[in-house]
């Protein structure tokens, strides 16, 4: 450490600064999860955790979530590989881009939107169940969730199966037909085992994100209990804070678990940006069985999500979707006179002020980690790196309990969902960072030092440069996610600050699902308005770097 | 006067290994020096503790009578050639080559006039607003050394600035950075793994081995008079014969080699009456004739255009011969017997390291 503060006196000082950070906005609100779990009033005291262990009822809530996770694990890996191998070797041209633009769509969903529009499209008063076909099937359960769940993260799966097929070397399938192996057989023996480390890493992550979505088991689960929204309803519904972190401890082993698995197992490289460039390159046709099974799976997808997302809208300009279907502004009318107008400015303005912050945290700890010498700079990344494996309603109560009382009171102001925003959503950027740094030839930084620049401005004038793109991803999907996420702000909301999506479960709470669907469309309105606006700002700017 | 001298470098990575091993190094004002040697011989980590990416475990480094090796790497005044360039992509060729000069803060019209002549001296005139990606390598190559030569630097570090080009580019890029090193007379220092290219750019040349220097000397030093068996087989192509020393002379040895006695020269090294000794000869001056000489065998022809190479059984060893051709000249045949003829001046005897087979 001497020797590092002689040498980089600057990184060392960065170096600080982060490690302060990290401490204090995820080891503090963590710690504090961890030892309400284990301290009582009269000492040690691991009682909520031997219950979830010991009581019929909790330990089904655990077997249930183990189960969603897997299914869900399951079913978005594979939907979003046939996805990738129908982009990326049977459709082609236009088509190929207008299927991997509506592969990637449910990613911008906000939390209750696919819930709510299978409820209009599937649910006892569907519209096309019961309407169409008349049948009578309830969505609520198991079935229903793992349905909106795999569809909402297919997305997930899909771009990392997207950018893996891209890099097959189409010549390896050429060799092996060559060879005389069937496509059936190039299949098994060529593209599955090359894209091996895909399935893993994907089930891993979706797996993750499935044991963290709160606003689907609360939606559409019905009976079906979970343990994020039973951390949720403990406080919310029963005001018991031991009986949450006993669910939120146990929540937290398996997503850290996986989580790590799959960081260790995949390793980098697998980075999820919110822009996709079209590939070009031959195209290895697979023979006509194969093609119109992997056509159907593709476009029974891309119409269920287009029907998904026309019926929110058709949702948000109706009296009640698939009952009254008569055509109105009155949900907007309610949501804008009421406190929408409210939600969604500070919605906005609290998203907006913690993307930068998220962005340049990533940046921050990429750079300690890529371009430093500080000793135990790997764990820099791993703490922050929790950010995204801990659920988010795990991370939320953790930020609940810890900054409820001196000496850091921050209940109820805007600080708390700034740094639960950043929390969250640093870690992605990081990823990006660290990619991108890595792929920075250090000669570029050295030729710089060797001209006679300084630290600083080597910095500012080739690093930053180069990472831009990167950066400027992570601050766009920290925008995205923090307008969009429900898991982490839920326990956190107060009367000072409105959370659209928070408004959201309210009002389908009491059974407003228009003005829910209203809210829904207005907050998809406004993410892709920023992004497009956004990707306007910088986007030609940071294309022109990258090529 | 020694311009740069190194003394004592050393570097051991972390990993236990050592890289630059005691390593002593004196460049005159305006020499061209070459660190010629394999990869892993330490030419690379030398350059770099130069330049200051590697910080040296022990021994200093003066530049011009300073010692810079406590020096920030920025404020050495020793500019590189990378190996692949490392031109910054996000800027144009002329904010490429004026990156330095705007660090100190050189603005406006002084700016614009110092990039152009740069640009001009390196032949690159009218492509200074085109990105380094839409430059052929031989015109990226010349902005990585306009980029080094505008601050007109106490010091030129080349880091195989060539190895990316094909063989063509190369060879006129060679001849190219030696007249510009002439012109500008800027002392450099230029590693290379490159025989050839050491030998056409370099005042001297120092061939390094395991982290130090096997030879230091010119070009022709280098090769007519090898120190060692590592420097004569790098540089060049050699025939080894191994015999046993008959007397030992000043400078020279008695030796029984080729089916004759001679009296040879002999590289720096401990020599005593029936030790065994290794025998070099280069192909080149191992000639072929039809009458007088040592008997011999062609055992295999090959024909390269300008020379033709002879494998030759010749009183019990194996002989590479290389002799220049010329059009109708015809090739002797595989398994002709021919004469084989070797100056005693071409001949130069090698003591065995300790513990080969043979030592006494």
């Amino acid at each position: 450490m001497i020797a590092t503060l002689r040498r980089e006196p600057a990184a060392a000082a960065l170096a600080a600064v982060a490690a302060l950070g990290l401490a204090v906005l995820i080891g503090y609100p963590l710690y504090s999860v961890l030892q309400e779990a284990v301290v009582g009033q009269a000492g040690f005291d691991p009682e909520p955790l031997t219950r979830v262990l010991t009581n019929p009822v909790q330990r089904q809530i655990v077997l249930n979530t183990l189960v969603m996770g897997s299914l869900t694990g399951l079913g978005a890996t594979l939907l979003g590989f046939a996805l990738a191998l129908t982009t990326g070797r049977v459709v082609r041209g236009r088509s190929r881009t207008a299927l991997h633009y509506i592969a990637m769509l449910p990613l911008i969903a906000p939390p209750f939107a696919l819930a709510l529009s299978t409820i209009f499209l599937f649910g006892r008063q569907g519209l096309v169940t019961k309407q169409l076909f008349g049948l009578e099937i309830s969505p609520y359960g198991l079935g229903g969730l793992l349905f909106v769940q795999i569809i909402t993260f297919s997305p997930v799966a899909y771009l990392i199966f997207d950018s893996l097929v891209r890099q097959l070397d189409p010549a390896l399938e050429e060799a092996a037909l060559n060879l005389g192996a069937s496509r059936t057989r190039i299949l098994r023996t060529v593209i599955v085992p090359l894209l091996r480390p895909g399935f893993a890493g994907a089930f891993l992550i979706i797996f993750v994100e499935s044991l963290a979505d709160l606003a689907n088991p609360l939606l559409i689960g019905g009976d079906y209990n979970v343990l994020a929204s039973s951390v949720f309803l403990a406080i919310i519904g029963e005001y018991d804070t031991r009986k949450a972190v006993g669910f939120a401890v146990v929540l937290l082993i398996p997503s850290l678990i996986a989580f790590f698995a799959q960081r260790i197992w995949v390793g980098e490289g697998n980075v999820v940006t919110v822009t996709g460039k079209p590939s070009s390159g031959r195209i290895q046709v697979f023979d006509p069985a194969m093609r119109i099974a992997l056509l159907t799976v593709a476009l029974v997808t891309a119409a269920l999500v287009l029907a998904l997302y026309g019926a929110v809208i058709a949702g948000a300009f109706t009296k009640l979707l698939g009952i009254n279907n008569t055509l109105t502004l009155d949900n907007f009318r309610f949501v804008l006179q009421g406190i929408g107008t409210r939600a969604m400015t500070d919605t906005t303005l609290l998203s907006a002020m913690a993307a930068p912050i998220a962005g340049f945290s990533g940046l921050l700890v990429a750079y300690l980690v890529v371009r430093t010498r500080i000793p135990g700079r790997a764990v820099y990344d791993y703490v922050l790196m929790l950010g995204a494996a801990a659920p988010g309603i795990v991370l939320g109560l953790g930020i609940l309990l810890a900054f409820n009382h001196p000496p850091l009171l921050l209940t109820g102001t805007a600080a708390v969902f700034v740094i639960a925003f950043t929390v969250r959503t640093a870690p992605v950027a990081l990823r990006g960072c660290t990619a991108a740094l890595m792929q920075i030839d250090p000669s570029l930084e050295q030729a710089s030092a060797n001209l006679g620049a300084s630290a600083a401005t080597t910095f500012r004038r080739v690093t930053l440069p180069l990472v831009r793109r990167a950066v400027l991803s992570g601050v766009i999907y920290s925008f995205t996610r923090n307008m969009t996420t429900l898991s982490t702000i839920a326990l956190l909301v107060s009367p000072n600050w409105r959370i659209m999506t928070a408004q959201i479960l309210n009002e389908i709470d009491s059974q407003r699902l228009g003005s829910g669907a209203a809210y829904s469309t207005i907050l998809i309105a406004i993410v892709l308005v920023t992004i497009i606006i956004l990707q306007r700002l910088f986007g030609r700017a940071a294309v022109e770097v990258a090529a | 006067m020694s311009f740069l001298r190194l003394r004592g470098l050393q570097k051991r990575f972390p990993n236990g290994t050592v890289a630059v091993d005691d390593l002593d190094l004196d460049v005159a004002e305006g020499e061209l020096i070459a660190l010629l040697g394999p990869s892993g011989c330490g030419k690379t980590t030398t350059l770099r503790c130069i330049a200051g990416f590697e910080d040296p475990t022990a021994g200093t480094i003066e530049l011009g009578g300073r010692r810079i090796d406590t020096v920030p790497p920025n404020r050495r005044g020793a500019t590189m050639v990378f190996q692949g360039y490392a031109l910054f992509p996000h800027l144009s060729v002329f904010e490429n080559v004026a990156y330095g000069l705007r660090v100190r803060r050189v603005r406006g019209e002084t700016l614009r006039t110092r990039v152009e002549a740069a640009l001009g001296l390196v032949g690159l005139t009218g492509l200074s607003e085109r990105r380094p990606q839409q430059l052929s390598g031989g015109q990226q190559q010349r902005v990585a050394l306009a980029r080094a030569l505008i601050l007109e630097p106490k010091l030129l570090l080349f880091d195989e600035p060539l190895s990316n080009l094909d063989a063509k580019l190369r060879e006129q890029m060679r001849l190219e950075i030696r007249n510009l090193q002439q012109r500008v007379g800027i002392t450099s220092v230029y590693v290379t793994h490159d025989q050839a290219e050491a030998m056409t750019l370099a005042d001297r040349i120092a061939v390094m081995d395991a982290g130090r220097i096997a030879q230091l000397g010119t070009p022709r030093q280098i090769y007519d008079e090898p120190a060692g068996r590592f420097v004569a087989e790098f540089v060049g192509h050699a025939n080894f014969m191994t015999t046993t020393v008959r007397a030992v002379g000043a400078e020279r040895l008695t030796v029984d080699v080729l089916g004759a006695t001679r009296t040879i020269s002999r590289a720096a090294g401990l020599y005593a009456p029936g030790d065994a000794v290794d025998v070099m000869v280069r192909p080149e001056e191992v000639h072929i004739r039809r009458g007088e000489g040592i008997p011999a065998t062609v055992v295999r022809t090959s024909f390269v255009g300008s020379n033709a190479l002879y494998q030759l059984e010749c009183a019990g060893e194996h002989l590479l011969a290389t002799v220049g051709m010329e059009r109708g000249v015809p090739l002797h045949a595989d398994g002709a017997a021919v004469s084989v003829v070797v100056r005693d001046e071409a001949l130069r005897a090698f003591a065995r390291p300790a513990g080969s087979p043979g030592t006494a």
